[in-house]
């Protein structure tokens, strides 16, 4: 790991290299804090070294390249080529360096990871007189360094200010340096302490305390196109380590980030192997088109499917415009940073983790047995006027079983579920490198099958990283990814799709037989979904992503460096879809009866490439008080995507699947190929003054090949500044309780240019609008959408005000953030009256406002062996629709936008209850749908018009949540881990229509137990009307209403884990430093006040034709050598 | 320091060289032709064409369009038939197969300014821009007799002018569908052969507007467009193998939907006539017959089924019935495949009624035979829309409105019962207007039943209330023969529905919600 060699560290004459590697040493050594643990190092880390005659200097460089220790001491005071032997088996570092020093008077002290070897003929600590000082007049400084707890300090490096003259302190904390007489600061630092200057103007003894540096304050974090101090950030903007991902059993980036972070959302909709990613929303909706938020890897603009989450490093997410403007025209939504491990120079690390699960559908519908079902539809069909369908003697053989060929009870979700739903996932990885050079080369294999048979993924994962030192100022850096995905699902005859299966599975009657006695398959007019299943038939996707990022750093001169980066993204997929044909027999005569087909192949190999350059100059510089420094930098993006398709039917018989084996007849091609360019120009400046007033500036010219030449060019640019109040001198007295405190402020504009179509301003004309003549194709052409060449940018406006605390000593941290985000000149596809005849051309017609608040707390605390973090956070946002240019509202069946109101909200008409009496019909408007009675919704007649119609429907509330929350508590004990993670939102409604909620019907549709208290005149509820067969006046699916909008709030322990790190002094007899083993349940529990059996997640309106959302109990491994 | 400045140079070089590649941004779409690039040659013109006929009508629309009507019954609500047969239809939102639609009147239009410019021969120019002004005004004629008032557009609009239209009066939109189809008759050629059979011709312009004037009571008008184009098709010689694909493009079509079967090949289904057929074949069974239809049909000696001499059977309906009877429906009993066709025996038969209520009735024409194709969802078969026997019909109709009952009208009507091997009209019985109007009405709807017209035959002659009020029967429940087909009938009779017909309201369809929603001019009809 962060490794600094201190082959000699005073080498005589020179201060500067100490200086040099001190400020390495810092910077590794706190970004190696988040992962230190409080137990000493130096009895954790085990030897076994055998060395004969070697010098004391090879020793100490053995033990460097086997450990984080660091040497420090003074060639010139000992013989650091004298010969000696050393033979440790598993053994401390003291026992090495006994058997080092052993029959001489040099002693060591070891503080954490640092060693100070005192030489004997020391009579003074170390320290450094640079002989062209000595012509000048000398004062002599003395004085101890101790930390805050009164414990002397050796090591600390001691230097005068501006100047390479310095020393380090002895093993009593104590130094003693010649400095020049115009010498006023001397500068103490220190690997884990602040960096403390001292004004000796007059002073010739004193005693120094370092401080120690919390955890956190120093950290470094990911900013657009390079790095940042966390204290120094004035932006809105959240991250992740590696360690809050590790070892979570998660599948995909997307949902290891949920509830993480305020302001961040992550909705899932499928538990579908392959296709579980879910989306993103940062900080709300803020467009009515692609609201995704952009994602960079590793500086690469690319997507979160092709990165293994076990090979992060870190996620930040942007989210406000002044953290994110550097990326203009795409950053409207948010920006996902994320980097991915590295080597670090050192000793070899290799890490194996590994994890098995078991995935089970978290909800299902609780649909009725086939004899509820029939007295249900009997019901239903005699409110309507119909005679009833089923006998009391029909019923009875329903409900005992005694004939199950024509009475049968079928559990179709039981027979579709059968999938094993397990899971495994391998991860191995092996860093290391020295100075010069350092690498990381990683293996992953992950795969899922699905809890319906045929279904899955298959995962593997390369990831190789490499950083090499070209002589003193020239790094380069070469990343290459590649990720090889089998994806799987079934196929069917009917609807040729996997979807098309949740629509039989939830709609077809348990009075259907599955199977007869007789061995043949029951079927009704659509078929039978399990006969599907069992006959076969596969989609298969096979995608190739490949990624190989070049980039160096070139230091031009001190501070300023030239970046450039070079990165090549190829996502190649290649897809066989085979339908296989069905023949369904008689169930009496046995001969053929319905055929479902016919078979046919589709092969399509779609390709997709990006080609990135980018190049940057970046400047630093501190003048006394004053931190600047600046960037600009350039990149342009070329994209191009094509796909080449084959299609074949009438195969002879379903054995074969290769296009050649098919006929000729019927055979189709299709291919086509299309491009897109981005151009930027971009910079920034940071300036700090005292580390106490921040400022920073962004800027953004983005050019894309989206918008006609008048409208090409965007500008964004953004502001923001910050004051840390902790560092004002007024402040000292909070000190002991406000470790840092922070108030920031942003502004900034950014785009989108993220909307659907390439050629928006290009009228352009299809081909494939084919006619025949004669039994002859003739090809056509038409123009199929309208084009609108006055498009411009959709353009987002944000301000944030916030203020980050940190507190007791950093045991507590705060985080809060209001914003307000207006997005105008949204390009929206405003529906146009059908008489304009081509589908409507987007248009900027639309502005949103989100604002909110966000705010995050954590507690990190311990007590003796026990240690807690508990992190909540918080984000209220509200999500309106501010103008529509006059074309509200825009209405789409059970949802409409609105000025006033938020995005696509539910629309519909507002329930009064339900018909009760005679007296309530009668003078009540008409409704319509069928012969309304008693029992029937009630709707309100909202204009008083005497008649329910389309006037009549209101705002039924919004499927996007008031407030989003998360928690994550962390508790250890000895080696003992657990952790529990529970997310939720408030404030939201749901709707449920179709087959998620159930249906009462025949041989199509089946009712949910919510039907069970439905109205009768015995049962007068207003809990559900009464049942309907072909009646829609009570159907949510043809009269959305406040009926059927319910709340649909939930609270879920998204994740729980418990772990056992086994004890170090069983591990290191074989050789491992770390082995942990775990339990994790992934959606374990859930509180909703929505339907009981509808997963809350999944999202408002769905008819629940999709894979189910699944629950995952896993128990892993992670093992580190 | 010098040596330091050469570098920097370097990099801000580097840097910026790369934003000067002027047109990295300019990219144009690789798979799809811009507007600048057109128009170039009769071809670009021939395409554009093409474009235009593309859904110009579906089968769909023929197929289902009946159970709109009192010759059928859809028994899946979701599929928006149903609302438009029972009337309980108030809040609408695009029912059934949407016909509120402009694409193709938009995509004529287009054809028609690019034509324009089109440098190529003028007559064939002349003859391409008739075609297109043809599916222009067929779409016309659809809309106002669904809709009454329609927007009237003869060029490509703006968003906002689509946004803010408003209907044009029927007759005004009439007045432009006659116009038209009167200016372009001359234009059109009588036939067309090799590839380019299915075109528009003389005839069909003529026909449909012959079919205008008579929907609109012009009877003079359409007698004179009747005899324009009398004589010059000739009725094919079987009623039962018209519909086959193997006899498409015969003589007796006047105006088809021309399909083939490669066409739209990865989409699950095309419109096809799977909807028509049975389950135990794999089709959907979506529009079924009525009791009142099958009732229709005379006996085989040209009597009706209540003449108490007609030698009906009530206990065997099918039995001596018009042969076109056997040619369109099947019922219980009837010979399918090899099988009696048994709706109403086994409840655990796909064939039995319920469910959803079938009438215990299903489609013949289009489907008569299940070895005719290879996939029903996929059949290439050509729809009919004109038929010659459609002309004749519509020329007696007009004679017999404005009581010009003459021999012309006789053997109008002759002609197409002789083809269906029904007797000649009894003249005896058929001598005056009253019964004339009562057999040519029969005829219409017996002739061309499952075609998608008797829905506007209702609405003309206002017998919505009549027809389509009260309970929609099907057949008797029972039992059948396996081994004989011979039905054996209780006296309990299917009742699909409860149908409820408004005159104030139903003989004009809604306009779509979505579009009321949009367009603050638009109206929309009484009631709805």
């Amino acid at each position: 790991m962060k490794k600094k060699c201190t082959r000699e560290f005073f080498p005589p004459g020179s201060v500067s290299v100490i200086l040099l590697r001190m400020k390495l040493l810092i910077f590794f050594v706190l970004v190696s804090m988040v992962t230190a643990t409080a137990s000493s190092y130096s009895q954790q880390t085990k030897f076994s070294l055998n060395l004969n005659r070697v010098t004391v200097k090879q020793v100490f460089q053995e033990i460097e390249a086997n450990s984080e220790f660091v040497l420090l001491y003074k060639e010139r005071q000992m013989d650091s080529n004298r010969k000696v032997d050393v033979k440790v088996e598993n053994e401390t570092v003291e026992s090495i360096l006994n058997q080092v020093f052993e029959n001489t008077n040099d002693t060591y002290k070891i503080y954490d990871r640092q060693i100070v070897i005192l030489a004997s003929t020391a009579k003074e600590s170390p320290s450094v007189i640079v002989s062209e000082v000595n012509t000048e007049q000398k004062n002599q400084i003395s004085g101890t360094v101790k930390d805050n707890k009164g414990l002397s300090i050796p090591g600390v490096s001691v230097v005068v200010k501006g100047t390479t003259t310095g020393t380090i302190t002895d093993a009593n904390g104590k130094f003693m340096i010649s400095v020049p007489t115009n010498a006023k600061v001397l500068v103490f630092s220190f690997v884990g302490m602040k960096t403390q200057e001292f004004d000796i103007t007059g002073k010739t003894t004193f005693n120094v305390v370092m401080e120690d540096e919390a955890i956190g304050i120093e950290e470094v974090v990911l900013v657009g196109y390079g790095t940042q101090k966390k204290v120094n950030l004035t932006g809105g903007l959240s991250s992740v380590s590696s360690k809050q991902l590790q070892a979570r059993p998660i599948t995909n980036v997307a949902s290891a980030l949920q509830g993480t972070m305020p302001g961040v959302t992550v909705i899932q909709n499928t538990g579908q192997p392959g296709l579980d990613q879910g989306t993103i929303r940062v900080r709300g909706i803020g467009t009515l088109n692609n609201s995704d938020a952009m994602v960079v890897v590793d500086g690469l603009v690319s997507s979160m499917r092709d990165v293994n989450p076990n090979d992060i490093e870190n996620i930040t997410v942007l989210k406000d415009a002044a953290s994110a403007a550097i990326y203009g025209s795409r950053a409207a939504n948010g920006v996902i940073l994320i980097t991915t491990k590295k080597g670090k120079s050192g000793k070899v690390v290799v890490n194996y983790n590994s994890y098995y699960g078991i995935q089970q559908a978290t909800k299902l519908p609780d649909y009725l047995s086939s004899s509820q079902a029939a007295s249900f539809y009997n019901e239903a069909v005699v409110n309507e006027g119909q005679p009833a369908r089923y006998t009391a003697a029909d019923i009875q053989k329903f409900k005992d079983g005694s004939d199950p060929d024509h009475y049968p009870n079928t559990d179709w979700l039981g027979l579709f579920y059968t999938g094993s739903g397990f899971q495994q996932n391998h991860f191995f990885d092996v860093s290391g490198g020295n100075d010069k050079t350092q690498s990381l080369l990683s293996l992953g294999y992950f795969s899922q099958d699905g809890i319906v048979k045929s279904t899955g993924l298959d995962r593997f994962t390369s990831h190789f990283k490499i950083s090499t030192k070209i002589g003193m100022h020239f790094t380069i850096n070469g990343n290459l990814t590649y990720t090889l995905d089998n994806f799987k699902e079934p196929t069917n005859p009917y609807t040729k799709d996997f979807s098309g299966y949740f629509i039989q599975i939830n709609t077809i009657g348990a009075n259907i037989p599955y199977k007869l006695s007789n061995g043949l398959y029951g079927f009704y007019q659509d078929g039978n979904p399990i006969a599907w299943l069992e006959n076969g038939g596969q989609n298969t996707i096979k995608t190739h992503y490949l990624k190989g990022i070049i980039d160096g750093d070139m230091e031009i001169s001190k501070g300023f460096h030239f970046k450039p980066l070079f990165g090549y993204l190829l996502n190649f997929s290649q897809q066989k879809r085979f339908v296989k044909d069905i023949q369904y027999y008689d169930p009496v005569t046995k001969e053929p009866a319905f055929y479902q087909g016919p078979n046919a192949l589709t092969d399509r190999d779609q390709f997709n490439n990006v080609v990135t350059f980018q190049s940057i100059l970046q400047y630093d510089k501190t003048w006394g008080n004053h931190d600047f420094s600046a960037l600009v930098g350039y990149s342009q993006e070329y994209t191009q995507f094509s796909y080449l398709q084959g299609y074949k039917k009438y195969f002879l018989n379903n054995s074969l699947s290769e296009l050649d084996a098919g006929p000729l007849n019927g055979q189709s091609v299709g291919g086509s190929s299309n491009e897109l360019a981005l151009q930027s120009l971009f910079g920034r400046i940071n300036y700090s003054y005292k580390a106490r007033y921040l400022f920073e500036g962004n800027i953004r010219y983005d050019g894309s090949s989206r918008f006609a030449v008048d409208n090409r060019w965007g500008l964004y640019p953004a502001f923001s500044a910050g004051w840390r109040i902790s560092e004002e001198p007024f402040f000292d007295s909070f000190k002991a309780i406000f470790k840092d405190l922070k108030l920031r402020t942003s502004w900034g504009k950014l785009g989108n240019q993220n909307i659907g179509s390439n050629y928006p301003y290009i009228a352009t004309i299809s081909s494939g609008i084919n006619y025949s003549f004669g039994n002859v194709i003739a090809s056509g052409i038409s123009p199929v959408n309208g084009a609108n060449e006055n498009i411009v940018w959709e353009e987002t406006k944000s301000t944030d005000i916030g203020i980050d605390a940190n507190l007791l000593n950093g045991k507590v941290t705060f985080t809060a953030d209001y914003f307000v985000r207006n997005t105008d000149n949204i390009l929206l596809n405003i529906p146009v009256g059908s008489m304009y005849g081509f589908n409507p051309p987007v248009q900027n017609a639309a502005s949103v406002k989100n604002n909110g608040v966000e705010l995050e707390l954590g507690y990190h605390g311990r007590h003796n062996d026990f240690t807690y973090d508990i992190v909540a956070n918080t984000a209220f946002i509200k999500n309106e629709v501010t103008d529509l240019k006059g074309t509200d509202p825009i209405i789409q069946d059970y949802t409409f936008m609105k000025v006033g109101y938020p995005i696509n909200s539910f629309y519909g008409y507002q329930s009064e209850g339900i018909f009760q009496t005679q007296d309530q019909l009668d003078n009540h408007a008409i409704q319509s749908g069928g012969v309304i009675g008693l029992g029937d919704i009630m709707y309100k007649d909202q204009n008083n018009d005497g008649a329910i119609d389309g006037a009549d429907r209101v705002y039924l509330g919004t499927y996007f949540p008031k407030a989003t929350y998360g928690a994550n508590i962390s508790l250890g004990l000895k080696g003992f881990d657990l952790s529990l993670f529970f997310q939720g939102v408030y404030g939201v409604k749901g709707f449920a229509r179709y087959e998620i909620m159930g249906q009462v019907g025949d041989k199509v549709g089946r009712p949910t137990s919510i039907f069970i208290d439905h109205w009768t005149p015995e049962n007068p509820t207003e809990k559900f009307p009464r049942l309907w067969n072909s009646y829609t006046q009570n159907n949510p699916a043809f009269f959305p209403s406040s009926f059927w909008v319910r709340n649909a709030d939930y609270l879920r322990l998204k994740n729980v884990q418990f772990g056992y790190s086994l004890p170090s002094k069983w591990l290191t007899k074989v050789n491992i430093q770390r082995l942990r083993i775990y339990y994790s349940g992934q959606n374990v529990l859930t509180f909703t006040k929505f339907y009981k059996w509808i997963d809350p997640e999944v999202q408002a309106g769905e008819r629940g034709n999709t894979y189910p959302m699944v629950s995952t109990n896993s128990i892993g491994i992670n093992l580190t050598f | 320091m010098k040596n330091k400045i050469i570098p920097i140079l370097i990099c801000i070089v580097v840097l910026f060289n790369y934003s000067c590649s002027k047109d990295f941004l300019d990219l144009q779409p690789n798979d799809q032709y811009t507007e600048s690039a057109l128009w170039t040659s009769a071809g670009d013109a021939q395409a554009a064409l093409s474009g235009c006929y593309t859904d110009w009508e579906n089968g769909w629309w023929v197929y289902y369009v009946d159970c709109a009507s009192d010759n059928a019954f859809n028994p899946y609500p979701w599929e928006g038939f149903t609302m438009l047969g029972n009337g309980l239809l108030l809040t609408p939102n695009n029912p059934g197969d949407n016909k509120w639609k402009f694409t193709t009147i938009q995509r004529c239009n287009w054809f028609l300014a690019g034509i324009e410019k089109t440098p190529m021969d003028e007559n064939l120019k002349k003859r391409m821009k008739a075609e297109a002004r043809f599916l222009r005004a067929y779409r016309y004629f659809l809309m106002s007799q669904l809709y009454g008032d329609v927007p009237l557009m003869t060029t490509n609009i703006t968003t906002e002018l689509a946004n803010s239209v408003a209907r044009n009066p029927k007759a005004e939109v009439l007045k432009f569908v006659l116009d038209e189809l009167s200016e372009i008759s001359s234009d059109l050629p009588e036939s067309y052969s090799g590839s380019d059979v299915g075109r528009i011709t003389k005839g069909a312009a003529i026909a449909l507007k012959a079919r205008t004037e008579l929907f609109n009571e012009k009877y003079a008008d359409c007698i004179s467009s009747c005899n324009a184009i009398l004589g010059r098709y000739s009725l094919y010689n079987s009623y039962s193998d018209l519909f086959r694909p193997q006899n498409e493009n015969n003589s007796e079509i006047i105006l088809d939907v021309q399909n083939v079967e490669t066409l739209d090949l990865t989409a699950g289904w095309q419109k096809d006539a799977g909807v028509m057929m049975i389950q135990t074949l794999g089709g959907w069974w979506s529009v079924d017959p009525s009791q009142s239809l099958v009732d229709t049909y005379e006996m085989k000696n040209g009597k009706t089924i209540d003449d108490r001499s007609s030698g009906y059977d009530p206990e065997n309906p099918l039995k001596n019935r018009d042969p076109r009877l056997d040619a369109t429906i099947i019922g219980p009993g009837s010979l399918v495949e090899g099988k009696y066709f048994d709706p109403i025996g086994d409840p655990s038969s796909l064939d039995f009624y319920g469910p959803y209520y079938y009438t215990g009735y299903a489609d013949k024409k289009y489907v008569s035979q299940v070895s005719d194709f290879k996939d029903i969802w996929h059949t290439g078969i050509n729809i009919p829309i004109i038929r010659y026997a459609e002309v004749l019909l519509n020329y007696a109709e007009a004679k017999i409105e404005l009581n010009q009952i003459d021999n012309s009208v006789y053997s109008a009507i002759n002609e197409i019962r002789l083809r269906a091997g029904m007797p000649e009209v009894d003249k005896v019985i058929y001598n005056n207007q009253t019964k004339m109007r009562e057999l040519v009405r029969r005829e219409r709807r017996v002739e061309l039943a499952m075609e998608g017209l008797r829905w506007f035959d209702i609405q003309r002659w206002k017998i919505g209330k009549e027809v389509m009020n009260g309970p929609l029967y099907g057949c008797r429940l029972g039992t059948v023969d396996p081994h004989t087909g011979k039905p054996t009938f209780t006296s309990e009779r299917i009742v699909s529905e409860h149908r409820v017909f408004n005159e104030s309201i139903n003989y004009l369809w809604p306009i779509p919600q979505s579009d009321i929603d949009i367009n603050k001019n638009l109206t929309q009809n009484p009631g709805y």
